[in-house]
């Protein structure tokens, strides 16, 4: 463990911390998917598009296997998030302006 | 992995790990849990996260009164957070007839121990301050439901159970299940054959497969349910909401989730569609209007494994001893899964569960016994 991973944020929507994402594989986590859903991390407004890649690169690196050994996430739609007013007739999106 | 255990569980959602825990709770150790993907990956962990004890069956609400009370208690027992709040279900009536029907079901929940009450509008704005008071005429409200955190649950689960020496097996697919003249069951896996005393079935969609697999017919047709989840906000919301087929509430973590049904019957996939946003939207929007300006994050979609009276299949199959059912919930496993978990542990470990769960057998369907329950949402 060094500073540097104590301190850097891996996912910046949910402020969760390389470190963090070690000390769940190391506490059992070693999927992807369930790594995501105990680390909590990959669910904020981004949608995992920053941190899924480099968590997946941080899971191969601590189980010793490569990137393609590790299943990744269903993406889901939107692929950026929309106003729920959006999607309704008629209906103006108030859309932070 | 060994190659024998005294039973072996089918399935890594709230139902075979809560078993699994109740099990070993009860000294009865020599238990494994197998999971075909990953905990949680099935039905639980994509559910909407609601726990309520306002049904109109007087077998559900028996159960679900029981759940309310082991819920409000699990993140002690288990010993990790599973998030559990008594937030309330408040059910939205716009037309006097179901305003009359709901009088009907609240004065039935009352006689059988659950409080509900019908509320008038403005009683329901300020329970939950954001309502659009003209698109109701009265509330249903029952304080002692609320929600816990899917994800959180399992975790807990899963950990309690691997402490008192669970083996929980994920990846690892039952392709074959056999009974011997020994009176015991191989199970085929991926991982190699376990020989086993007892099999629970607590497989979710997977569910009639497996009970195929010693030819059992589970009369279940699989329902796509679609759900979103918007971007994390401030705490606003209160309860559970629900109105017609739509319901979400908002989690601890701030995101608002929930669905609406769009009638997808007899489902092959579990893809999202468009027409569920627009669905969603519309109505979501109409109890309360602010959520126009609230950005929808992310849409999938889970199926409900519905039985032909709504009621789930609990207990042993006739034919077929040693072989336990618990499936079949039609869109209500997750509330049910401690109260499931408690009582099919104590009819394997006692051989009698505290709560008689005979209405619940399998056999219904063959004598024509069925329940009856209307209340099912989403």
């Amino acid at each position: 463990m060094t500073r540097e991973d104590e301190n850097m944020i891996a996912c910046r929507c949910e402020d969760i911390s390389v470190q963090e994402i070690r000390d769940a594989i190391h506490a059992g986590y070693t999927d992807l998917q369930s790594l995501k859903r105990y680390a909590k991390f990959g669910l904020g407004p981004c949608q995992g598009k920053t941190c899924i890649l480099l968590a997946a690169q941080i899971l191969a690196r601590e189980t010793n296997r490569t990137l393609d050994q590790i299943m990744t996430p269903t993406a889901r739609p939107p692929i950026d998030p929309v106003p729920i007013g959006f999607f309704v007739k008629g209906m103006e999106a108030d859309d932070e302006k | 992995m060994r190659s024998s255990y005294d039973c072996v569980i089918v399935g890594g959602g709230i139902s075979g790990l809560a078993i699994a825990y109740e099990l070993a709770k009860r000294g009865y150790k020599n238990v494994a849990v197998v999971e075909e993907c990953y905990l949680g990956s099935g039905s639980t962990g994509r559910c909407g996260s609601g726990i309520r004890a306002q049904f109109t069956s007087p077998d559900q609400i028996v159960l679900l009164r029981e759940a309310e009370e082991m819920w409000a208690h699990m993140s002690d027992e288990l010993e990790y957070d599973i998030h559990f709040k008594a937030c309330g279900y408040l059910f939205l009536w716009d037309t006097p007839e179901l305003v009359e029907k709901a009088r009907q079901n609240v004065a039935f929940q009352n006689e059988h121990g659950i409080m509900s009450r019908i509320i008038d509008r403005q009683e329901a704005k300020e329970i939950c301050p954001s309502l659009n008071t003209d698109s109701f005429l009265a509330g249903q409200w029952y304080d002692k439901d609320g929600k816990a955190f899917p994800f959180d649950t399992i975790t807990g689960y899963a950990q309690a159970a691997r402490r008192l020496g669970v083996d929980i097996l994920t990846t690892t697919h039952v392709f074959q299940l056999e009974t011997t003249s020994a009176h015991t069951f191989t199970v085929h896996t991926t991982q190699g054959n376990i020989e086993t005393k007892y099999v629970v079935n607590a497989a979710g969609p997977g569910s009639k497969e497996i009970a195929a697999m010693l030819s059992v017919d589970l009369p279940y047709r699989l329902d796509k349910h679609q759900i979103m989840a918007t971007e994390p906000l401030e705490q606003f919301l209160g309860p559970m909401l629900v109105k017609n087929s739509l319901y979400y509430l908002q989690t601890h973590r701030g995101n608002i989730v929930g669905g609406t049904d769009t009638g997808d019957k007899n489902a092959a996939d579990v893809d999202c569609t468009f027409d569920f946003l627009t669905k969603f939207a519309r109505e979501a929007c109409e109890i309360v209007p602010r959520l126009a300006g609230v950005k929808l994050m992310r849409q999938w979609a889970g199926y409900y494994v519905v039985s032909p009276d709504a009621h789930p299949v609990l207990g042993p199959i006739d034919e077929v001893p040693g072989f336990f059912q618990a499936n079949g919930y039609s869109g209500h496993g997750f509330m049910m899964g401690p109260i499931v978990g408690r009582l099919l542990a104590e009819h394997i470990a006692v051989g009698k569960p505290s709560i008689d769960i005979e209405h619940y057998n399998f056999r219904r369907f063959a004598r024509g016994e069925l329940l009856t329950e209307k209340a099912v949402i989403g």
